[in-house]
């Protein structure tokens, strides 16, 4: 009984690290339309900077935070430098990005080099608690805090502020914005920004739960990503999060339970709600 | 009189025909090298072109297509290495197979959704091939390689107590290359053909005139997926190797960065794609491999922003400039 | 012989009753209009009957055949046959390509995957006649969407007509007409149908009167008259909601 407990938890925790990618790949393409290939890289990307800074610094605040602000800059660079010149160009803009997870990808590893880099538990996050007769790491618990944390500030801002009802709009019907008189462009910038923040700092915060990440990992995060978004339904956090923690139980059960047929659980989750519910559990009609 | 009619076939098909006689004497002016790069580059062709069928003819934005290719590739490869089935007539037959029959189980589930998810699932599913392909785990693990891959594969066993050459592989290819790119551009000519650029252009006035849309995009999805498993066949006796790194987004990617600065739309312009982007990747993989897929990426990013015809209707109206002779 | 039948039909759009309890026949040969305010529910009635949305109750009846659940393919090729109100063409494509398209939307040759398309001779000669009945032959090669809006108009209606159908139906054919284009495609559409049967819609009253031998009024989703040109014109319940809005 303990394990399944535990599993659950650690399911929990992977699921809340997926939440923190994928909300920011959701909102984008249910906000802007864009299919953003290059989110997954942008999350590694935070990591990798996040890593160095601690093995500089010794601190994991500023880690997440620098590792936050990069993947929040180079969200932008893409999205202000790139995307926005091919505007409504919806196919050109997925293979800009698409072209970007290989610079980035190839930058990391010309900066950083093939080796995977090992990850990082702050002081105060170390050691376990003990949880009905086994061990759950207290990093594990405050991943989850943290994500739940940034969820609800995230779902706060989405259904409580005036933003949040600009950008629900704005999923439905830009041109009726605009055509209210409201500027969506900061809004867009502000959207991709905070999603890239976002995902920066979440890998910073969880890369405690993959043990090391490596320069190639984007893509793996990138499909996971796009999945949460597929089961879960886009362009709402509750959809982002309902997909992630769907993925990330399942796919913790299946890794413990069914070894061999782990990495394509989440595929075969992927499947079966396309068959069965194409526009997610929680989903906008696209 | 019968010269003017003519003289605008004939200009038509000149530089098909000139490439043609390039491609079939290449061995005898140019070394092993090179022939093994071109017999890369039609490969690639094949498969770029197949690709073209559903991205520019059928207007359906397939992300995962190198899957089909993989599947092709690793079949018969598995089959020669692991159950010693060696007969050409065997093995290949098998890798089409295999890469039509996911096609047949892909396309049904993709083309339940439209465009954007549509290029997410296809995505995904190709993912689902890499999974398949680099997982060390089980039988399947032990059957492919894992991260590994599958090695030493020979050239094809087609009996007659002939064997190979690399000169003669490059023919073997050419050949194969030339019917089956015959056979494409006859389809993208036959009301079939037609058929899905209507399709493409306006699923709802397609319908109103009696189309079956879904039908004809799933066929489409098969052929593409036949060839691509054609393509994937030749590849692994090609290069004797087939790792998954040949199968995911990022040789998936790789496709997409040919016919972009092919030309979709053009099926030829899959040919120039892969010539230049493979010809590219043989001179600058000489100075610094690392740095390929940054380039790689940089070109990508640089065709898109400043130009997304590519290369291929540019030189149509080159051509038609050249050739024109006053008549419409 | 009825053409068409159509029984207690409904639609609604989440709470918004669109169409309610429509019921009305087509005989062969009948050349119908479909008159209504903005919104009355005309053009959705087209999109149920041709099958790009389902009915939430009644019965359609295409020539004897029950098609209220039938995919929108398989009704063309029963006979049924469409223009839209907005051009729907095949934009990139020549006006040529545009035409054959439809002439072999019905016919088994479509799913040919090897000859040419140039190998259907027979084809490119329909397609000749009907885009000389417009004097567009001349046009042929250009992308359909060079051309002017009236000449796509009309290329909208042949596209419909190429499949000779036994049911046409034509939504608000002179939609953004001028006034002489309208009056060119009235010509054209009288020319044309001959005795095929015609159900069309439209706000031009000018085109109702016509062409049409009946017509049906179509007030919020419902058939609140029905009955030739001049009966209609001369119903009060019309003239109120419909005809009589000039003030």
């Amino acid at each position: 009984m303990e394990t399944v407990v535990i599993n659950l938890l650690n399911g929990i925790a992977y699921g809340m690290v997926l939440f923190l990618i994928a909300a920011g790949l959701s909102v984008i393409l249910g906000l802007m339309g864009i299919v953003h290939l290059a989110h997954g890289a942008i999350f590694i990307a935070g990591g990798f900077v996040g890593l160095t800074i601690v093995k500089g610094t010794g601190s994991f605040l500023l880690a997440v935070l620098v590792g936050a602000v990069t993947s929040g800059l180079v969200g932008l660079i893409i999205e202000r430098g790139f995307l926005r010149l091919l505007h409504k160009q919806e196919l050109e803009q997925v293979l800009v990005t698409f072209g970007f997870v290989y610079i980035i990808g190839n930058l990391i590893l010309w900066i950083w080099g093939a080796w995977p880099r090992a990850a990082f538990v702050p002081s105060y996050f170390a050691g376990s608690i003990a949880i009905m007769g086994s061990y759950f790491p207290i990093h594990r618990f405050a991943v989850i805090a943290i994500g739940a944390a940034i969820c609800l500030g995230l779902w706060w801002l989405q259904e409580k502020t005036r933003i949040g009802a600009i950008i629900r709009a704005g999923m439905d019907n830009a041109e009726m914005v605009s055509g209210l008189g409201i500027n969506l462009t900061p809004i867009n910038i502000g959207t991709f920004f905070l999603g890239s923040f976002i995902a920066g700092g979440g890998c910073v915060i969880g890369v405690q739960l993959f043990g090391s990440i490596a320069h190639n990992d984007g893509v793996n995060m990138l499909l996971t990503a796009i999945a949460v978004c597929i089961i879960g339904g886009v362009g709402s956090v509750q959809g982002a999060l309902v997909g992630a923690l769907l993925i990330g139980i399942i796919d913790n059960f299946g890794r413990v339970y069914f070894p061999v047929m782990a990495p394509w659980t989440m595929y075969l989750l992927l499947i079966l709600v396309l068959m069965v519910r194409p526009s997610g559990l929680l989903g906008r009609k696209l | 009189m019968l010269y003017k009619k003519y003289k605008r076939h004939v200009f038509r098909f000149a530089p098909v025909i000139i490439i043609g006689l390039l491609l079939t004497t290449l061995p005898t002016f140019t070394d092993l090298a090179i022939i093994g790069l071109f017999t890369k580059i039609l490969i690639f062709a094949l498969l770029v072109m197949s690709l073209d069928l559903l991205v520019g003819y059928t207007g359906l934005m397939a992300f995962g297509h190198a899957a089909f290719f993989g599947i092709g590739a690793y079949t018969t490869g598995i089959l020669i290495k692991h159950y010693d089935i060696l007969s050409f007539w065997l093995s290949a037959p098998a890798g089409v197979l295999m890469a039509v029959l996911a096609a047949c189980i892909f396309g049904v589930i993709a083309l339940r959704v439209s465009a954007i998810y549509f290029l997410l699932i296809t995505l995904a599913l190709g993912q689902l091939v890499f999974e398949l392909a680099n997982t060390s785990l089980g039988k399947l693990g032990a059957l492919t390689g894992g991260s590994d891959g599958l090695g030493g594969i020979p050239y094809p066993e087609i009996g007659f107590s002939f064997s190979f050459s690399p000169n003669s592989f490059y023919y073997f290819t050419w050949v194969t290359f030339i019917i089956c790119a015959l056979l494409l551009y006859w389809i993208t000519k036959s009301p079939f053909g037609y058929s899905l650029q209507g399709i493409r252009e306006s699923e709802v006035r397609a319908r109103a005139l009696g189309y079956n849309t879904w039908l004809y995009r799933y066929i489409a999805f098969i052929i593409a997926g036949l060839f691509s498993g054609i393509a994937g066949v030749l590849y692994v006796h090609y290069n004797g190797f087939i790792s998954p790194e040949g199968v995911g987004m990022g040789a998936s990617g790789l496709l997409w960065l040919m016919l972009i600065i092919g030309g979709s739309g053009t099926l030829w312009g899959g040919f120039i794609g892969s010539g230049i982007i493979l010809s590219l990747q043989y001179f600058i993989s000489g100075f610094t491999p690392q740095r390929w897929p940054l380039i790689l990426g940089v070109c990508f990013v640089g065709v898109i922003m400043s130009y997304r015809g590519g290369i291929m209707p540019q030189l149509n109206i080159l051509w038609k400039r050249i050739s024109h002779d006053g008549s419409p | 012989m009825e053409v068409l039948r159509v029984e207690h039909l409904s639609q609604s759009f989440g709470g918004l009753s669109v169409l309610e309890d429509i019921s009305f026949s087509i005989g062969a040969s009948e050349k119908v209009a479909l008159i209504g305010p903005n919104g009355a529910g005309k053009t959705t009635l087209f999109n149920v009957l041709t099958g790009f949305i389902p009915p939430k109750a009644g019965r359609i009846y295409l020539l004897g055949h029950d098609v209220t659940h039938m995919s929108s393919h398989r009704r063309i090729s029963l006979g049924l046959s469409r223009s839209f109100q907005i051009n729907t063409l095949f934009s990139h494509l020549s006006l040529l390509t545009n035409v054959l398209l439809a002439i072999q939307g019905v016919q088994a040759t479509r799913y040919q995957l090897i000859r040419p398309i140039t190998a259907y001779k027979g084809n490119f000669d329909k397609a000749r006649e009907l885009l000389e009945l417009v004097d567009l032959w001349g046009e042929r090669d250009s992308p359909v969407t060079a051309l002017s809006h009236g000449q796509q108009r009309q290329v909208e209606i042949i596209l419909a007509l190429a499949s000779k159908p036994r049911l046409l139906l034509l939504d608000e054919p002179s939609a953004g007409l001028t006034s002489g284009e309208s009056g060119n495609l009235v010509r054209m559409v009288r020319n044309l149908m001959g005795d095929s049967t015609v159900f069309f819609c439209a706000h031009d009253l000018d085109l109702v009167f016509s062409l049409a031998e009946r017509v049906v009024v179509l007030y919020y989703g419902q058939i609140v008259a029905q009955g030739t040109p001049e009966e209609i014109q001369n119903n009060p319940k019309v003239r109120e909601i419909y005809l009589g809005t000039e003030r």
